[in-house]
């Protein structure tokens, strides 16, 4: 074999050998188009996120004044936390009759209360009435909550017309493990949770209250 | 710079309603622009504002001076959002808005707005706890445990939220097709 | 609103309450575990562990009664019933909390598991607490035992065992790898949010907690599991 004779096969065992590995090639161009497109993604969110404000950021030309105005039509006094009014029963350790007394001062203070406070920012809104599950299962017949703030015992949401189920709860800031029980038998996760974990080869829902008062 | 911050909110605590104007005015446009982002509807994200600030004046006694405060206030906001999301998803859903082509003139979009458009367009179709920690990243610039304060949930996952929510994002994008589509021509 | 109106929102709040109200005290707890089908030599040491428990507010009575009345009427065998009371109270003799294992206790048996299923995941969450417990009191953290006294409040150290007991396992129940870097954070995280536990001890936590130790205790649940 001559030199030349020697070049033409090593070119040719080079080419073979591309060839035959030629397959790690495919779709290249995409994966590294990944690898640069990460930091550009990101300035693109950064932009994309200002633009959208820069359009309408007109919204909020006097909105000190409204927020203003509305704060003075408040009562001073009136607590932030209408709900922590209402505390968590099962912990307080009275006597029958107290309790009873209790409760029926609770009721009609909250009565009042609620007539002469109104819905503290307009609207039938639930934001005084602790954290609120929903679900939307038009074709249950019943959905309960179960979780460690029930003890694992039951408790039946409410359906609306459009089959969405809801419950609020008072709940302390922390961190909740529950599940929703579809008629009575299956249980099913929380599509809106802020975490899974599993819990007895099963998916437990988990919720976190801050102490901003509300689910974050 | 006028007074500082530390002494705005403490006169804002004493009921000081100009020095929480003061607030107000340096913050409205970062509240809103996480309410925007989180949201993604103009009179939503108002409200939410709106809301915000009242909130959070009434539970300034609640927010440790130790704490930076525009991560309380993106807390209070984020959790307002975060409620109104609850509600909206399955009763009635969030205002429909064709916001994605509003406020820019048409003729002035080039190319690189168009992906620009695709991007902002895809965030629409992304899920909230995804476009959630990403308004506060890349808008709001905070660091991955402030983001973590805010949304109430642990570094890990919002690393986790942020990187998969990336992922995702891209995967719209490519389902609506090549840069063609990110314009509708009239 | 009428006086009749009025009237008959009482009678409806009186039964209400008499319903959130139906409380049990230590009496009907000590009874209840003497009527229990358990063992005496096991009676001895259930009781003595609840109503220790019940002393030290870290569960009230009517926890306490309706938890052993669930497991009692929960048609398992005797052994598993023994087992799960044995263990909450041995728990609580060791000064540790057990709000785990009531949890784990009242899921397992609302989501209708034979209890032998429950008792081994009770017997297993044990150890994940007192291992918990053990490392803190290593560190120098432990309960105050009188009002001014060295050491921090139950309340807190009892929540920090807690949450910090409660990432673990859910970490490892949930498939993630023990040594994957992530449990110093995780628990510190949950911990940050948990409005029982006091600034100072949050702090404490916060400077003598290690990964590697807690990654340990992890590898031991997923060892045991």
């Amino acid at each position: 074999m001559d030199d030349r004779q020697l070049d033409l096969m090593l070119k040719e065992s080079f080419n073979l050998d591309v060839d035959d590995q030629a397959h790690v090639l495919d779709g290249m161009e995409g994966r590294v188009l990944e690898k640069i497109q990460p930091q550009s993604l990101d300035l693109m969110l950064k932009e994309s996120f200002e633009i959208d404000v820069q359009a309408r950021a007109h919204v909020l030309e006097g909105m000190e004044d409204r927020v203003i105005e509305q704060l003075l039509e408040q009562p001073a006094e009136k607590t932030s936390n209408r709900w922590s009014l209402f505390p968590r029963l099962p912990q307080l350790n009275l006597n029958f009759a107290m309790a009873g007394a209790f409760a029926i001062v609770i009721f009609l203070v909250g009565n009042m209360v609620g007539d002469f406070w109104g819905s503290p920012f307009g609207g039938p809104d639930q934001d005084y009435q602790g954290v609120t599950f929903v679900v939307a299962i038009p074709e249950a017949n019943s959905v309960e909550v179960v979780g460690d703030f029930t003890s694992w015992q039951p408790q039946s949401m409410t359906r609306d017309d459009n089959g969405v189920w809801t419950l609020a709860f008072d709940l302390d800031p922390g961190r909740y493990e529950y599940a929703f029980v579809i008629d009575g038998q299956e249980w099913k996760p929380d599509p809106l949770a802020d975490e899974y974990v599993k819990s007895y080869n099963s998916t437990n829902s988990v919720r976190y209250v801050s102490s901003e008062g509300e689910t974050s | 710079m006028g007074e500082s911050e530390l002494e705005l909110l403490q006169r804002a605590l004493n009921q000081d309603m100009e020095a929480w104007a003061e607030i107000m005015t340096n913050y409205k446009r970062a509240v809103f622009g996480v309410s925007l982002g989180i949201l993604r509807n103009t009179a939503d994200a108002e409200d939410t504002t709106q809301e915000a600030f009242i909130r959070a004046y009434e539970k300034l006694h609640t927010y440790n001076m130790q704490r930076k405060f525009s991560t309380w206030l993106f807390t209070v906001a984020a959790n307002l959002c975060k409620n109104k999301l609850r509600r909206a998803k399955f009763s009635t859903a969030l205002k429909e808005e064709q916001w994605v082509e509003g406020g820019e003139d048409p003729a002035q979009i080039h190319e690189r707005d168009e992906l620009q458009q695709k991007v902002r367009k895809a965030l629409d179709k992304l899920r909230f706890d995804y476009r959630a920690p990403m308004v506060l990243r890349f808008y709001a610039d905070l660091d991955y445990k402030e983001i973590a304060d805010v949304l109430g949930v642990p570094e890990g996952t919002v690393k986790t939220r942020l990187h998969r929510g990336k992922q995702e994002l891209k995967k719209i994008m490519d389902k609506e097709g090549g840069l063609e589509h990110g314009r509708q021509t009239a | 609103m009428t006086m009749k109106t009025v009237l008959a929102l009482v009678a409806v709040v009186l039964l209400a309450a008499s319903q959130a109200f139906a409380f049990a005290d230590e009496n009907d707890v000590n009874n209840l575990i003497d009527s229990s089908s358990i063992s005496s030599a096991a009676k001895g040491t259930v009781a003595q562990g609840f109503l220790l428990g019940i002393d030290q507010g870290r569960l009230t009575a009517d926890t306490a009664f309706s938890f052993i009345q669930q497991i009692e009427n929960s048609g398992g065998d005797v052994a598993d019933r023994q087992t799960i009371l044995l263990t909450v109270a041995q728990t609580l003799l060791n000064d540790t909390p057990v709000e785990m294992l009531i949890n784990k206790g009242g899921e397992g048996l609302a989501r209708g598991l034979q209890l032998n299923v429950i008792a081994t995941e009770i017997v297993e969450r044990q150890q994940t607490l007192l291992e918990v417990k053990t490392m803190l009191n290593q560190k120098g953290i432990s309960i105050q035992q009188q009002q001014n006294g060295p050491g921090f409040p139950r309340v807190s150290v009892d929540a920090a065992v807690t949450d910090i007991a409660t990432v673990l396992e859910n970490h490892v129940r949930s498939g993630n790898n023990p040594n994957d870097g992530s449990l110093l954070a995780a628990s510190l995280t949950t911990m940050q949010r948990d409005g029982r536990i006091t600034s100072d001890l949050l702090q404490t936590l916060t400077s003598v907690l290690t990964e590697g130790e807690l990654a340990g205790i992890a590898n031991n649940i997923s060892n045991r599991l």
